[in-house]
C-alpha cells in the first residue's frame, strides 16, 4: 500500500464514494478510499434505496432536492444502471395528530418548490388501489421521489473511480490518527498513511473515528432491518410509508417488495443478526394493509446501521485542531438519498471553495450551542 | 470444462461468465460479488450456487475453496408466507 496521498477518505460508502467522484470531476488526483470490510459494507449495501425530498428540515431537503436531480443524471455519466424509478412517496396518516405532522411539513416544503400534496384517503385509495385504507385518513404525495437500485451505483461509482486512478483499499482498518507537521498520518491495519487531507467518512462507525481525533461526534448506530420478498406482479407505484409506526415498503423493477419498519431494539444492536421479531412485525403490517399478500412470501432480510445524529441532521464540518481533516456523518437513515450533493459539498468543503450551501446548519458545533429544528421524518 | 455460457444461479439468471467478469474486475469478497452478480440473492438463498461460486472464485483467484467464506445466513432460510409470519403465536417463542 501506498504511505503517502493528498487526499485519503476514510470510508468506501456511497458518502465517501460520491465525494470521491466530485473531487475527481473538480480535477483531483492522488486519492486514496480506505474501507476495514468489502466494498460499502456498512449501511450502503443495506438500504432500501428510497429517493425522497419530502423532509421537515431545511438542511435535508437542500441537499435532497440537489441530489434528486443529479440521480437523474448520474446513470449516464457513470455508465451503470440503477434503475431509478420516480414512483412518488407516499406518506401516510392514521391519526390527527400525525395528519398534523405531514400537513406542517408540507407547507414546510412548499418554500422549497417541491410540489408536495396534501391528500384525502381517497387519493390514497387511487394512488394504490390494493391497499385497504381503513385506518389511513390521508397523506402526503410527492411524485418526483422514487427508488433505486444501490448496488449497481455503489459499483458504477467504484468503477468510475478506479479507472480515474483512484485507490480503493478494501480490508484495511483505520487503527489510529496522529497529527503531523504539515499532514495528518493514519495508522492502518496494513501500514502507515500520510495524507494532506482527510475525511471521516466511515458512517456507523464515524464516531469511532472521531475518537481517534480527539473528537467527540455525538451520533450512534442503530440496526435497522429489511425484508424482501419474491418477485410480484407490478402493483405498487410509489414507495409508501406509514408514519405511526416507521412502515415503508416499495416495489422494485423485477417486482419484490422491499420494506422494512421501526425496530424496537428487540434482540440487540448487532447488524451481523436479524430477527424474527422484526419478521413478524413487518409481515403483520403487510398483511393488515396489504390481505392479498398473505399467501406472497417473504424471500430474505437482512440488517444494517442507521449513523443517528441527536437532531437526524448531517454532520458535514471540518475537525477542529486538525487542520486539513473533515468529517461527513450523522446521515441518520439517508445517507444514501441525499449522497451526491453530499459529495459535492464535501468536495467544495476538502478544497477550500465554497460550498453549495451554506455551512452553519451542518457544523458539528451547534449541538453545543443549543436547539435546532429535529428532523421528524426519518421512516424505518 | 467451464462452460461459460452455464447458469450459476438459476434464480437470478446469472451465467459463469457474469462471474468470470465480476472477478476479472478485481472483486474477490464473497459478499462483493454477491452484490454485483445477484448470485444467492434469490429464493433459494443460495443453496444451489454459493458453492459453485466458491468453487470458481477459488480457481480464478488461487485460494484454497475452505478459506472462502459462505455469505452471511440470515431468517427465513427458505421463503415463508407473509400470513404465516403474522399468524398469533406465542410471541415469547421468538426468543430463541
Amino acid at each position: 500500500m501506498r504511505s503517502a496521498a493528498n487526499i485519503v477518505i476514510i470510508g468506501s460508502g456511497v458518502t465517501g464514494l460520491s465525494t470521491a467522484y466530485a473531487l475527481v470531476k473538480k480535477g483531483m488526483s492522488d486519492i486514496i478510499i480506505l474501507e476495514k470490510g468489502y466494498l460499502a459494507s456498512g449501511a450502503s449495501t443495506r438500504n432500501g434505496g428510497g429517493i425522497r425530498a419530502q423532509f421537515a428540515t431545511e438542511q435535508n431537503i437542500m441537499l435532497a432536492k440537489a441530489s434528486i436531480a443529479r440521480f437523474r443524471k448520474l446513470g449516464v455519466e457513470l455508465g451503470a444502471n440503477f434503475w431509478f424509478r420516480q414512483g412518488g412517496y407516499l406518506f401516510t396518516a392514521e391519526s390527527q395528530e400525525q395528519m398534523e405532522v405531514l400537513t406542517k411539513a408540507a407547507e414546510f416544503q412548499s418554500r422549497f418548490k417541491l410540489g408536495t400534496k396534501i391528500i384525502d384517503c381517497d387519493e390514497v385509495q387511487r394512488l394504490v388501489p390494493e391497499m385497504v385504507c381503513k385506518s389511513i385518513i390521508g397523506g402526503s404525495y410527492r411524485r418526483g421521489d422514487g427508488v433505486l437500485f444501490p448496488f449497481p451505483l455503489l459499483f458504477g461509482y467504484a468503477e468510475f473511480l478506479r479507472e480515474n486512478a483512484v485507490t480503493i483499499e478494501t480490508h484495511c482498518e483505520v487503527t489510529g490518527v496522529r497529527r503531523g507537521h504539515h499532514d495528518t498520518e493514519l495508522g492502518t491495519s496494513r501500514g502507515h498513511i500520510n495524507a494532506n487531507i482527510v475525511l471521516n467518512a466511515a458512517g456507523g462507525w464515524s464516531s469511532r473515528i472521531g475518537e481517534m481525533f480527539d473528537l467527540k461526534i455525538p451520533t450512534a448506530p442503530v440496526r435497522h432491518q429489511i425484508m424482501v420478498s419474491e418477485p410480484l406482479k407490478p402493483f405498487l407505484d410509489p414507495m409508501i410509508v406509514t408514519i405511526g409506526d416507521g412502515f415503508y415498503m416499495s416495489q422494485g423493477p423485477r417486482g419484490e417488495l422491499v420494506g422494512g419498519i421501526t425496530d424496537d431494539g428487540h434482540g440487540g444492536n448487532d447488524p451481523s443478526k436479524s430477527t424474527v421479531h422484526f419478521c413478524r412485525k413487518i409481515s403483520k403490517r403487510i398483511v393488515s394493509l396489504f390481505p392479498k399478500l398473505s399467501g406472497a412470501s417473504m424471500m430474505r432480510q437482512w440488517a444494517g446501521f442507521y449513523d443517528m445524529s441527536p437532531d437526524a441532521n448531517p454532520i458535514l464540518d471540518e475537525i477542529e485542531g486538525f487542520p486539513g481533516a473533515y468529517v461527513a456523518c450523522g446521515f441518520s437513515g439517508h445517507g444514501f438519498m441525499i449522497s451526491p450533493a453530499v459529495g459535492e459539498f464535501m468536495a467544495a468543503l476538502l478544497l477550500g471553495d465554497k460550498p453549495p450551501f451554506p455551512r452553519q446548519p451542518y457544523r458539528l458545533s451547534r449541538f453545543a450551542e443549543g436547539e435546532r429544528p429535529a428532523e421528524r421524518l426519518v421512516v424505518g | 470444462m467451464v462452460v461459460n455460457k452455464a447458469f450459476i444461479c438459476l434464480c437470478e439468471d446469472v451465467t459463469v461468465d457474469e462471474l468470470l467478469a465480476a472477478i476479472q474486475l478485481g472483486y474477490r469478497d464473497i459478499e462483493e460479488i454477491k452484490r454485483i452478480t445477484g448470485i444467492g440473492t434469490g429464493p433459494c438463498q443460495g443453496k444451489q450456487c454459493l458453492h459453485i461460486l466458491r468453487q470458481v472464485l477459488s480457481n480464478e483467484a488461487g485460494v484454497p475453496i475452505e478459506q472462502i467464506p459462505l455469505t452471511t445466513l440470515r431468517t427465513p432460510i427458505v421463503p415463508v408466507r407473509f400470513g404465516q409470519w403474522a399468524a398469533k403465536g406465542d410471541d415469547e417463542e421468538e426468543a430463541r
